[in-house]
């Protein structure tokens, strides 16, 4: 038997078995076809005995359930309304007094990052926003051996989730492979400066009173970049002996990749993803 | 709708809540809290795990409330949300996958007519629900939203971030699926060819 005919008929038994909105041009074949082809026949049989299963009561939510959630907020976060709100006041000066001096000397390296342990802004097509939880992935990830170049004052802390560059390689691979063009992408948080005090206990709540923990780039770091911060990045690179590569990819489908946000421009609202603002990087070795 | 007095209302809401106030964020809540406990507890094993994710998603909503645009459905962003966490625990295994094996239940006492029927219904019932665990969530997920959640295609579309090509692929591929699966484990099988299969394997 000829796949590709089945295949073809498959979908439309599909849609007149579970929807009933198959016209009446392409029904008058696929009859025809259930005729003389066993395993559709049997696969129409089967969908028919599949339709009543899908016959349910709607399931309700757990009685205390929004009592539960608003606890968990009063706990935790806030509404998340620019990134400054959530931080204390002094909080926010020891920042902007650290990143005017960095500014004013020149000195990019000195810039506090701020690697928070939740979430990202990785943009959908749609423009909503995913994220990754970074404690999942610091749970799972062995800390990064490889070179790499601290980007930050203090330690030489890897960013969230940061991986050796052959791991995120498999991982960008299997991604592609398991088909989810638009899928999650467990690489390393970029987001800065978004937390709020007495954030949930799987967030990184940065400090900034005390010393920050700061990002490494990474070789084998992947992240996404506007076009217009290439410049400020590659000099970024430069001065730490790296350099980019733009990553290739085959069908076209951009990952979720965690976005670098240039210093000072946190406070921006998020851009709409549109694939042709945005340059898709791994950093690597000379 | 819950505590909503009507549709209108609702953006009425998000604005109080985007300025902060958790009541009104109490009141989304009420509102969407069944249909999305129900989407994410056919993608779990269990009620805590189910509990666990609903009540993760409605906090990420809150702490992203910023980021909704009025543009699209609150409960459309909502349930991206909900599948996203999902998605991202299914493949960090936290649901692990159900085996099919656990859905050949026992038909053990057929004289009871009553008891049988009652069982068969439980026993297709959790076959199916096993069923949609046991594949990627790829697949799942917009078979959940369209014969559970009533979703069309382009709210599915939506909610998923992927094309609407995708999604009546993923459907059709799914229903097939689904029908494999649920047809390798016997649930298709009436009690009776059932029960002549067991005593055919157990005197061959």
């Amino acid at each position: 038997m000829n796949e590709t005919p089945c295949r073809h008929f498959e979908d439309d038994l599909s849609t007149w078995i579970f929807e009933g909105t198959l016209a009446e041009k392409r029904l008058a074949p696929l009859k025809g076809h259930l005729k003389t082809c066993a395993s559709c026949h049997q696969l129409r049989e089967d969908y028919q005995a599949m339709k009543p299963l899908w016959q349910e009561e709607p399931l309700k939510a757990p009685p205390g359930f929004k009592d539960r959630v608003l606890h968990k907020i009063a706990v935790g976060s806030t509404p998340r309304r620019n990134w400054m709100a959530p931080l204390s006041m002094a909080a926010a000066a020891s920042v902007l007094a650290v990143m005017f001096w960095g500014l004013s000397t020149g000195d990019l390296s000195q810039l506090p990052r701020l690697a928070f342990g939740e979430k990202t802004k990785t943009m959908g097509s749609d423009g909503l926003s995913r994220r990754q939880s970074i404690a999942d992935l610091e749970k799972e990830e062995p800390k990064s051996q490889s070179p790499s170049s601290t980007f930050g004052r203090g330690g030489s802390t890897k960013i969230a989730g940061g991986k050796p560059a052959g791991d995120m390689k498999d991982e960008l691979r299997s991604n592609e492979e398991s088909g989810n063009a638009v899928g999650e992408w467990s690489a390393p948080d970029m987001e800065t400066l978004d937390s709020a005090p007495g954030a949930p206990e799987n967030e990184v709540v940065a400090d900034t009173a005390q010393p920050s923990p700061s990002i490494e780039l990474v070789p084998g770091l992947k992240f996404r970049v506007l076009k217009a911060d290439l410049p400020l990045l590659d000099k970024t690179l430069k001065e730490r002996s790296l350099s980019r590569k733009t990553l290739t990819l085959a069908d076209g489908n951009t990952p979720h990749l965690p976005i670098w946000t240039p210093p000072g421009q946190e406070s921006k609202e998020p851009l709409p993803f549109k694939a042709e603002i945005w340059e898709f990087l791994e950093i690597v070795a000379p | 709708m819950g505590a909503l007095t009507g549709v209108l209302d609702e953006p009425h809401l998000i604005e109080r809540a985007q300025a902060g106030d958790r009541d009104a964020f109490g009141r989304l809540v009420e509102a969407h809290q069944d249909r999305l406990y129900h989407f994410v507890r056919r993608q779990t094993r269990d009620d805590d795990q189910a509990l666990d994710i609903s009540q993760e998603a409605f906090v990420k909503a809150w702490t992203k409330l910023s980021q909704f645009r009025s543009e699209s459905r609150f409960s459309t962003w909502l349930f991206s949300i909900a599948a996203n966490e999902c998605r991202s625990r299914h493949r960090s295994r936290k649901l692990e996958p159900v085996s099919l094996d656990e859905a050949a239940m026992q038909v053990s006492d057929p004289g009871a007519q009553g008891a049988q029927v009652a069982m068969e219904s439980d026993e297709k019932d959790s076959a199916l629900h096993k069923a949609l665990k046991s594949l990627d969530s790829d697949y799942s997920q917009p078979l959940i939203l369209l014969h559970f959640q009533g979703e069309s295609y382009q709210t599915i579309s939506d909610i998923l971030s992927i094309p609407l090509g995708t999604v009546k692929t993923r459907i059709h591929r799914g229903h097939k699926f689904l029908a494999e699966k649920l047809r390798s484990s016997g649930i298709f099988e009436t009690p009776r060819a059932r029960q002549a299969s067991k005593v055919h394997k157990a005197n061959p």
